[in-house]
């Protein structure tokens, strides 16, 4: 199993809810471009973000954008306010965000998200064009590339549902 | 074919040739996505996409360690 495969059991095996977004999501659905993390969705409530906590409580998480790399140590009381994680792991990046750019709240990526049976057990994704927007919100130049690719998978998925419906 | 007097085909100034639109594909084949790996990806799932990305970074830190172990000899 490999290490982002792995850190995304833990959050499952953990009952976290998560939607899986970004340039992580982008793979699943087949984009060829490489990417070292793992970026997600959640819902930032004490009680999801202490689930979080214990899910990858055995990874030695850090706060990976603060200068001191301060483990990460959430209480009821802390996860009050806290909008945004970007963790490193011992199994690589972790990002959890509340909102995505283009998109909306966890609610709205939600709803827009799509459900993957793995081995690893039921993954949220975020559906295709929803990710597409969110790229084109993001527009760095890795986003155009991954939009053009998101698009051609689109248009092929279509293609397929057409000729399979005839 | 219409022909002018040189014997060069005439074209028409009013109905200009309207732009064929590139469909999906063909544009991110313009934009220089490699169509040919994005098909062998597509064949495989979700799980075999997610372990193709790690083999590629194994792969990446592999030669990086390699050129710093070479960088250091030298």
């Amino acid at each position: 199993m490999s290490k982002l495969e792995a850190l995304l059991q833990q959050l499952v095996e953990h009952d976290v809810e998560f939607v899986v977004i970004g340039a992580f999501a982008s793979t699943m659905h087949g984009v060829t471009l490489t990417t070292l993390d793992v970026d997600v969705c959640c819902p930032f409530t004490p009680r999801n973000l202490l689930k979080l906590r214990d899910a990858i409580a055995d990874l030695h998480p850090v706060h990976r954008l603060t200068p001191q790399r301060l483990p990460l140590e959430l209480t009821r009381e802390k996860c009050r306010g806290l909008k945004n994680l970007y963790l490193e792991t011992d199994l690589g990046v972790l990002d959890c965000l509340g909102e995505v750019l283009g998109v909306g709240s966890y609610a709205a990526v939600k709803h827009q998200s799509v459900v993957l049976e793995m081995p690893i057990g039921k993954c949220r994704v975020l559906g295709l064009d929803a990710l597409i927007k969110s790229k084109r919100a993001m527009d760095r130049p890795r986003d155009r590339e991954a939009v053009k690719q998101l698009e051609a998978i689109r248009a092929r998925k279509r293609r397929g549902r057409q000729q399979g419906g005839k | 074919m219409k022909k002018t007097r040189n014997g060069k085909a005439a074209t028409s100034r009013r109905t200009p040739r309207p732009k064929r639109k590139m469909d999906a594909w063909a544009r991110a084949e313009a934009y220089g996505v490699d169509m040919n790996l994005l098909e062998i990806n597509l064949r495989r799932t979700p799980l075999e996409r997610i372990r193709a990305n790690q083999d590629a970074l194994d792969l990446i830190e592999a030669l990086q360690r390699a050129y710093k172990r070479r960088h250091v000899k030298t």
